[in-house]
């Protein structure tokens, strides 16, 4: 049977200048699935993400969310798109005016306006609890936080508003591998109680081979491999068994991690 | 010649570009949600913290002014009309130009640094990503907390400003107290103040306007920041002493001239 599709890229050209970043790049992302993104640094896949958020406009092509084309969208019908996401920025990007606590909030208090504070208190409360930060840290500054932390609260900020899709961009770059670890759980955990799609950018093949659904290849501006990690491992083409060896991968590293 | 005709003239694509950042500003303040929170907050930034130094520039510049003034007069023997040419300079002149500058030395470079910081630590896209207008959360309470904030601080100027007029005049250079009083009496019109206050509005329009515009598009940073920063301040100041001279000619004197 086929999968539903949430996000659809079609034939996506982006050039800056004379250099070109995507070139007539498909790609399609089923409903409810963990699908990342693996390429080199600078093959465009942040580029792609900003694509999809409608932060960044294609020289040509479409990129459809639950049926909306983002591209020729504006304003407040953009705006309603985008309530769909939540994002975990590369580099968190939380308020550093407000503290934890707040950052989570806000969302809350701009969209859902009905709900008192009370109510705003328990779901900022849960939602932290999630990302297992203890109360004595609500009420930190953002520059109080080690990295870890703030990738957990940037996670809690991006669920606040039960988003279903979650966009990441390198969620653990930086981190330590315990810490990678834990955040990528949090990402399985949550996009399974969210019942979210998730869409990730990663440089950590080993996480991603381990928590992800789909894998996406993205190589010349264009996805030159798509399917399960057991794909990505048989894939055929040379540059994507480069990149895996060089990231320290091999069949039997990977039949561990999948256990 | 495509690229040097686009370089010579990129100034006019900026200045459009500038043009519907702050038309598409102000439109937003008519649009829900309407955040009365942030634009107080706004007020308070631009308005009471700005409070001391403009009561301390305006107290010297006043001071100052009636200092010269008595020296120049007191050549031709007219000291007594030190008070009206204090007043007259501070009401038209000192106060909306001095109160400006402070206001863009303080406040403009703090809007363009603040707004250029959330632009490179990708805070206003997430703002965006938000369903969040930056433009209506960011941009606008700063433009109406100026439009309100500097013609009040321009007549606070005003105020203190006469009065270290009137400490110099009567103080230190013995003008009569009476005679400085009754020449104030005399020879100044509220159109005097409103004529200052109505500079100070765009004045202050202007300040924010340029600030968060160029705190806006900044990128490549901390040193973008930086860049952004000091652009808003130098382009603010030179921006505000041209526009001076047009908008003396232009706002009606309000006394006939001879």
């Amino acid at each position: 049977m086929k999968e539903e599709v949430i996000i659809s890229i079609k034939d996506v050209w982006k050039s800056f200048g004379e250099r070109k970043i995507l070139s007539g790049l498909n790609l399609e992302i089923p409903t409810g699935k963990i699908v990342t993104m693996l390429g080199f640094s600078g093959t465009g896949k942040s580029v792609l993400l900003r694509h999809i958020l409608g932060l960044m406009r294609p020289d040509k092509g479409h990129v459809l969310v639950k049926g909306h084309d983002v591209v020729s969208l504006k304003g407040e019908a953009l705006r309603e798109v985008r309530q769909s996401f939540g994002m975990l920025f590369q580099e968190v990007a939380l308020f550093d005016s407000l503290n934890v606590y707040d950052n989570v909030a806000f969302p809350l208090r701009e969209h859902q306006g009905y709900l008192t504070e009370e109510m705003i208190e328990r779901k900022v409360e849960d939602l932290l609890t999630l990302v297992e930060l203890s109360r004595n840290e609500f009420f930190k500054m953002p520059d109080e936080l080690s990295g870890g932390m703030k990738k957990r609260v940037g996670l809690a900020r991006a669920l606040a508003l039960d988003p279903e899709i979650l966009l990441c961009d390198e969620p653990t770059t930086g981190l330590d591998p315990v810490t990678t670890y834990k955040i990528d759980d949090l990402i399985v955990e949550t996009s399974k109680r969210f019942k979210s799609t998730v869409f990730m950018i990663s440089h950590d093949v080993h996480a991603a081979l381990r928590i992800s659904d789909y894998l996406a290849f993205l190589w010349q501006g264009k996805i030159i491999e798509f399917g399960t990690p057991e794909d990505l491992m048989n894939s055929r083409h040379d540059i994507v068994q480069q990149f895996l060896s060089s990231a320290g991968v091999s069949r039997k590293s990977f039949e561990g991690t999948r256990q | 010649m495509k690229n040097f005709v686009v370089r010579r003239f990129a100034w006019i694509k900026e200045l459009g570009a500038f043009g519907i950042f702050t038309k598409d500003a102000l439109a937003a303040f008519f649009l829900p949600p309407f955040r009365m929170n942030v634009l107080v907050d706004e007020i308070e930034f631009i308005g009471n913290q700005s409070l001391f130094i403009i009561c301390l520039t305006s107290l010297f510049t006043g001071a100052v002014f009636a200092y010269q003034s008595w020296l120049a007069f007191s050549i031709v023997g007219t000291q007594s009309l030190v008070s009206v040419s204090t007043s007259l300079a501070l009401l038209r002149e000192l106060a909306p130009v001095m109160t400006s500058i402070v206001v863009a030395g303080r406040v403009g470079a703090a809007m363009a640094a603040n707004i250029g910081i959330m632009r490179v630590t990708s805070q206003i896209d997430a703002l965006e990503l938000m369903a969040i207008s930056p433009l209506q959360y960011l941009v606008t309470p700063k433009l109406i907390a100026a439009i309100i904030s500097v013609p009040l601080l321009c007549a606070v100027f005003c105020l203190i400003g006469n009065v270290g007029g009137y400490i110099v005049g009567v103080g230190v250079c013995n003008v009569d107290a009476g005679i400085y009083i009754q020449k104030l009496k005399e020879y100044l019109d509220p159109m005097d103040l409103y004529h200052g206050m109505i500079k100070a509005t765009c004045f202050g329009f202007l300040i924010s306007a340029i600030s968060c515009y160029k705190g806006y598009r900044a990128k490549n940073g901390a040193e973008g920041v930086g860049r952004a920063t000091n652009e808003s301040v130098v382009l603010s100041i030179v921006t505000i002493l041209v526009l001076d001279y047009f908008l003396t000619v232009l706002i009606p004197t309000g006394r006939r001239l001879s």
